[in-house]
């Protein structure tokens, strides 16, 4: 029987053998699972198995998954995303790009206050994608900013990821949900400087409609800004249902369903087929996306089970190096565990054998495990195993995995430049919650 | 010979951290042979999935609480609607009645740590003259009965989801064991914490049955010892803990809320009914035999 | 006989085909139902400070519910996300091995999951376990869900891994 480091070398390389032979994601995971399920633990371990899979498939905070995807469908079909488009151009028509930036607000918007970076992925790759697509914006870039958006969830209050770490570190939560504030600012702008950098080399990438290049008439300005109305019942049912504490986070998600629903009523486009054929669609989508996260969720409880995750940290933390490189392994480490294991799963690990590290080396709670935040979250876009890209590519039919893939790498650059800037730049961090 | 415990909750909970933890060690050195034990957490296996790997043998010992596998054997759960010591527990006969029961599921029970200090809420707002009407607070099942008998709505949420829903509102308090808030960090949400306590809580260690009968013994005895007396260790370190959570509450800026003396009166007999009543829904017999040495020994409602 | 003996067996496909398009149907109504309880749920609470019980549990059960009622559906469209890179490199013959091959391999994982899950559900069906939530449900039922998902999973794969002539009609319930 393998155990330890090998087992987890063992397991990760097996996995992306399986994937890279093209079968699909959640096959390649029962492979390596119920192999390593005969191996590890025998056939005593098929219950645990079966439990895996109930646990994942029935947790609440999944259902926000379904619920976006939903929206997502019911926007598309009818049409608001159409009108939505139509509106900006109008009203900031002559800024090239400004698709792509309304796409990042939109992500980082509605992952923010849902929480499910994945939901949101899916939504907006049904949805936003296809328009930006069809109108000539580049898929890539398109893709990237959804994804890039949808990340920055964590980052921002409310955040579940963030509890977690408040509650096995001991550092305050409300200080560390403060502290994310300017770092999820300056990622937005990171990626809004990234996408009219590519403009300004290729304007190609950004196409401007002949009609958006003259200025509108008062009278189009305020057409546009009436047409807008219905889309924003939708945001401020999610947004405000969630501040004013009349939902959670998760029943959110219905409510933006319901405000869906009104929307294409307004726009005179709802119908019993079309939203028989939304909740159709939205089933298959979600059903992609949860199969994947049911069969992946034994990987990580093996993981844990094999003491391999738990090996790998005390061999990294026992290391006699400097402080700064210190900091880069232990951001290492679960930047890239985090691309196959799950991120609770992962802290629950981590975060108790890396507590007494931080004190001998004085770094700032705050500021550690807020890049220890960043990590975790960008494990979910970094190719080639990252729920949020499957999330997107279940959502976006006619594209290929591959396209992900490669519109994912120049924003986790920008997301590791980030992280970068706010390692040498502590005050980034610490300085608003310092105020508290 | 290595023995894996499987816990339900992750080391920064004081129970695994202050009470399992040390007696781990403690188990170590009181065994003549050599015993070794590691730990295990919810990354391995979620909490409410717990018991049957262990009763199959994939871990060698459960360290839980009762209401966590009440679906397959309530007996567990059963006892935090007591009201005795650990030494009670034993004297009533209810330990080794519990002990017999689990056997038939394939498990052996090992201890009961007793945190006498029992369940809470912590609030938003104070309490008035009414109690908890019209709030809503959230809890598993097991606190049901007594949210309503306060005339409160219950409401189930994760205990992750806690700390969000008290910031914003979604819910007015959370009931919880009276340990547990600092470190989850609910008073940077909620101001108040509710006194007296109800019930108490106990955390189960149990052992897969062929690993118990595959021991010598010397060994089963040395661990029956050891574990007889960390009883008693544990429910003092409790004792502390909850002394410390409390100051530390305090230190935070969360004041302590009083029920009226006639629904205090009332919370202990609404606590104990509740939490058997939901335990006789799975094992109706076995409960009914409990009521009974309960009584008798005078540790019931 | 051989016409007869053929006969029987596009039948049975189509029975198949037909089963699947009523689980996807049927998932699809969960996905519905999840939503309205959530609303009823939000209203009673924030209306009449009367939250169900039942709201959050029965929501969960539905997403697990919906899942394995429409993956089936999912792996007949051939619709499961894949990395393709490889198969896009390779050459057409080859490729159709290789994808061949791995549709056999789902198969053989997807039964193997299914029976599994057989045992399972038979187990706690004897044990009558019910779920631990605040109403509880007998915990077979639910796993009953995963039994019928994966199986048909795999009994697709199957037909997509022999071929042509065990297809169905392509996008049949789109
Ligand atoms: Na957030
Ligand atoms: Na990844």
């Amino acid at each position: 029987m393998i155990e330890g480091i090998p087992a987890v070398l063992a397991g990760v390389g097996l996995l992306l053998l399986a994937m890279f032979s093209g079968m699909p994601v959640f096959v390649a995971f029962l492979v390596v699972n119920l192999g390593a399920t005969v191996l590890l633990l025998g056939p005593a371990g098929f219950g645990m198995f079966s439990g895996s899979f109930f646990e994942t498939a029935t947790s609440s905070s999944l259902v926000t998954i379904p619920l976006f995807i939903l929206m997502g469908e019911l926007l598309f079909r009818s049409r608001a995303v159409e009108v939505l488009f139509q509106s900006i151009d109008t009203l900031v028509g002559r800024v090239r790009g400004r698709q792509y930036i309304l796409s990042i607000v939109l992500a980082t918007v509605f992952s923010t206050l849902s929480g499910a970076a994945m939901g949101v992925a899916a939504m907006l790759g049904r949805s936003l994608l296809p328009g930006m697509i069809s109108r000539g914006y580049d898929a890539r870039l398109s893709i990237g900013t959804i994804l890039a958006g949808a990340s920055l969830a964590p980052l921002i209050p409310p955040s579940v990821l963030v509890i977690i770490i408040g509650t096995l570190s001991g550092v305050s939560i409300a200080g560390l949900l403060i502290a994310g504030i300017v770092p999820g600012l300056m990622f937005a702008s990171l990626f809004a400087a990234y996408v009219f950098f590519r403009i300004w080399r290729n304007p190609e990438l950004a196409p401007m409609t002949e009609d958006a290049t003259r200025r509108s008439s008062a009278r189009e300005v305020v057409l546009a800004l009436l047409k807008l109305l219905p889309f924003s019942i939708i945001i401020l049912l999610v947004m405000g249902l969630i501040l004013m504490g009349v939902a959670t986070p998760t029943e959110a998600g219905a409510m933006g369903v319901l405000g869906a629903l009104i929307t294409a009523a307004i726009y005179r486009n709802l119908s019993v087929r079309m939203v028989a054929e939304s909740l159709g669609a939205s089933a298959q989508v979600s059903a992609m996306i949860l199969i994947v996260m049911a069969s992946s969720k034994l990987f990580s409880q093996l993981l844990a089970f094999s003491g391999g995750a738990t090996a790998l940290t005390e061999w990294i933390v026992a290391l006699e190096v400097s402080s700064w490189t210190m900091l880069i392994l232990l951001m290492v480490l679960p930047f890239v565990l985090c691309m196959f294991v799950d991120q609770i799963a992962l802290m629950l690990i981590v975060i108790p054998i890396y507590l007494p590290i931080i004190e001998t080396f004085h770094y700032d709670p705050i500021w550690f495990w807020l890049l220890f935040l960043v990590n975790i979250t960008v494990g979910g876009m970094t190719p080639p195993f990252g729920y949020t890209l499957f999330a997107l590519k279940s959502a976006w039919s006619e594209g290929s995995l591959s396209t992900v893939f490669r519109a994912a790498w120049p924003f986790v650059a920008l997301f590791v430049l980030g992280m970068v800037l706010l390692a040498l730049m502590p005050g980034l961090t610490t300085f608003l919650p310092s105020l508290i | 010979q290595d023995l894996k415990v499987l816990s339900s909750w992750d080391q920064s909970y004081a129970a695994v951290g202050e009470v399992l933890m040390p007696f781990m060690e403690y188990l170590e050195e009181e065994t003549t042979a050599d015993v070794k034990l590691s730990r295990f957490g919810p990354e391995t296996i979620p909490p409410f999935e717990q018991f049957n790997p262990v009763s199959q043998g994939l871990f060698d010992l459960l360290y839980t609480n009762g209401g966590y596998h009440y679906n397959d054997i309530a007996v567990g759960m059963s006892l935090d609607a007591l009201s005795g010591s650990a030494e009670e527990l034993h004297a009533s006969g209810i330990w080794d009645f519990a002990d017999r029961q689990y056997q038939e599921m394939g498990l052996k029970l090992i201890a009961v740590f007793y945190d006498r200090n029992g369940f809470h809420m912590v609030l938003k707002e104070p309490l008035g003259d009414d109690a908890l009407a019209g709030r809503r607070i959230r809890g598993t099942p097991l606190y049901h009965p007594v949210i309503e008998e306060l005339g409160g709505s219950p409401a189930v949420l994760p205990a992750q989801e806690i700390y969000p829903a008290l910031e914003r509102g979604v819910v007015d308090g959370a009931g919880w064991p009276a340990v547990g808030a600092v470190n989850y960090r609910w008073f940077e949400v909620a101001g108040y914490f509710v006194r007296p306590t109800f019930g108490q809580v106990s955390h189960m260690l149990l052992m897969n049955l062929e690993t118990w009968n595959g021991l010598d013994e010397t060994t089963q005895s040395e661990i029956e010892t050891a574990a007889r007396h960390y009883e008693t260790v544990s429910s003092g370190i409790f004792d502390e803990l909850a002394a410390k959570e409390e100051a530390t509450l305090v230190a935070e800026g969360m004041e302590a809320t009083y029920f009226q003396e006639d629904i205090a009166a009332n919370l202990k007999s609404a606590w104990f009914e509740g939490v058997l009543d939901l335990s006789a829904t799975i094992n109706p017999e076995a409960i009914a035999e409990i009521r009974d040495m309960a009584a008798q020994a005078n540790i019931g409602g | 006989m051989k016409n007869f003996l053929r006969r029987v067996f596009r039948a049975l496909l189509s029975g198949h085909d037909a089963l699947v398009s009523a689980g996807f149907w049927l998932g699809s109504l969960a996905l519905m139902s999840i939503v309205v309880i959530f609303a009823y749920e939000v209203v009673m609470r924030y209306f009449f400070d009367a939250p169900t019980k039942w709201a959050s549990d029965f929501v969960s059960f539905l997403l697990l519910i919906s899942v394995f009622l429409v993956i089936p559906h999912v792996t007949r469209l051939e619709g499961n996300v894949s990395v393709s890179i490889l198969l896009d490199l390779l050459g057409e013959r080859s490729s159709e091995v290789l994808r061949r091959l791995g549709f056999a391999v789902g198969a053989a994982v997807c039964l193997w999951v299914g029976y599994i899950f057989w045992q399972e559900t038979h187990r706690l069906f004897l044990r009558g376990t019910v779920t631990l939530t605040t109403v509880p449900v007998p915990k077979w039922t639910l796993y009953a869900f995963i039994l019928f998902g994966m199986l048909n999973s795999g009994v697709y794969f199957l037909r997509q891994a022999l071929g042509d002539r065990f297809h169905g009609v392509k996008g049949a319930g789109k």
